[in-house]
């Protein structure tokens, strides 16, 4: 049953989203019109009304890209705890910012950008970071010869792998993750980074062949 | 539209090497996990805990405005009106002011003038203008005797011989009229 919030609009199960129908801040009747559907809300309206200080609207916005800019904060700086917090700057900053938002890229890329910025920062002003970040050569013991590939489900390979990713080089090893994320396409990745899809490519390429020859030195893989 | 880079096909997941596959595991696994779902409500509420100053900031403003206001008001009633002890006894009431006229001005007139006036009143309005016109008012000793300027005294300029200048020599010159012979169509 619909149920009426605080704010004066009604709440029909959509969580924070709500109609509108008679909310005076909606006064464009066609996005009035939009909002009764929230799947052809487009991410544009959605910033034009947020723009006309409509939080719902905002709220939505949260909703449906909070995972990608979560796992781009993530990609950066490995600890859940520092992602979730530039998430939220993330959000934050582009709530205060979204008059400046000129609508050159997506909605979604523009906030891609800032959550990156903004995860890289607190990365250069992590000192804890860099004794998460483990050197393989520390932890690594050379495996049995001859189990190499009988063994690539192995759980102790993972954990290698995991240990080769995190000691790459900051670049390789961001390419590789945003990639890995499940999120974004390459070109998303390009303007995240500034740098063009090809160079993403080639840097994902890179960063799994130097894990690759890591595993190898330690005796669980040939080397290409 | 697919948002993700795994590769379209199982087939070609399948075909893939193994330790390409257990490096993209790898990297998943430290980029795995989705946001709490507190995140969201921590967001809306840093929202709302941020404009919600600006929101009230034209009641507050209204709220000191009319505080202001009473605190004058306060002020005046308590103190009474400004001025010497004398000056706050004879303020009077704004109605009582208000019915009886200003007081104006005293306008010092000249004796003469004023007597002009008073035989001017005597004899009625119908020959005021002309009374005024024709009388003069007579003139008293002045209490400070008045200046006397002597006359100053120049040389007459002499006028009558006129200026006799020489001629320079140079020989006037003499200028053709310019002849000017009507345009010819051009057929």
């Amino acid at each position: 049953m619909a149920a009426k919030t605080p704010g004066g609009s009604w709440d029909l199960g959509f969580g924070f989203w709500d109609v509108g129908f008679d909310s005076p801040r909606t006064a464009n009747p066609t996005i009035r019109r939009a909002r009764g559907s929230i799947e052809r809300v487009t991410d544009e309206e959605l910033v034009l009304l947020a723009r006309q200080g409509d939080p719902d609207a905002f709220d939505q916005l949260v909703v449906r890209h909070q995972s990608a800019v979560f796992r781009a904060a993530l990609a950066a700086l490995h600890v859940r705890e520092d992602a979730e917090e530039v998430a939220q700057d993330t959000f934050i900053r582009a709530w205060h910012a979204l008059g400046r938002f000129r609508g050159d890229s997506s909605f979604r890329t523009w906030l891609l950008r800032i959550a990156w910025n903004r995860a890289i920062s607190k990365r250069r002003g992590m000192s804890s970071w860099l004794r998460r970040a483990t050197p393989i050569a520390d932890v690594a013991e050379p495996a049995a010869p001859g189990s190499q590939h009988a063994s690539v489900n192995n759980a102790e390979l993972q954990a290698h792998a995991v240990r080769a990713i995190q000691a790459l080089s900051p670049k390789l090893r961001d390419a590789l993750l945003l990639v890995q994320s499940g999120e974004y396409q390459y070109d998303e990745i390009a303007r995240m980074l500034g740098i063009p899809a090809g160079t993403v490519k080639w840097r994902v390429s890179e960063a799994r062949r130097k894990v690759r020859g890591k595993l190898a030195a330690l005796g669980y893989v040939d080397a290409k | 539209m697919s948002m993700r880079n795994e590769p379209p096909l199982d087939f070609a997941r399948e075909n893939r090497d193994p330790i390409d596959a257990l490096i993209d595991s790898a990297a998943r696994q430290l980029v795995a996990g989705e946001p709490s779902l507190s995140m969201r409500r921590a967001v809306r509420e840093r929202i709302e805990h941020r404009r919600s100053p600006w929101f009230l900031a034209p009641a507050i403003a209204g709220a000191a405005a009319v505080i202001a206001i009473a605190i004058v008001l306060v002020g005046r009633t308590v103190s009474g009106p400004a001025g010497t002890p004398d000056e706050r006894a004879n303020v009077r009431p704004t109605s009582e002011r208000a019915a009886t006229p200003a007081p104006q001005p005293q306008v010092v007139e000249p004796e003469g003038i004023r007597r002009v006036r008073l035989q001017a009143d005597q004899r009625g309005p119908t020959r005021r203008l002309a009374d005024d016109v024709a009388a003069v008012p007579q003139e008293e000793e002045p209490l400070i005797p008045p200046l006397a300027i002597e006359p100053l005294e120049t040389d007459q300029i002499a006028v009558g011989n006129p200026i006799t200048v020489e001629s320079s020599g140079v020989m006037p010159i003499e200028i053709d009229p310019l002849q000017i012979e009507p345009l010819r169509s051009i057929e």
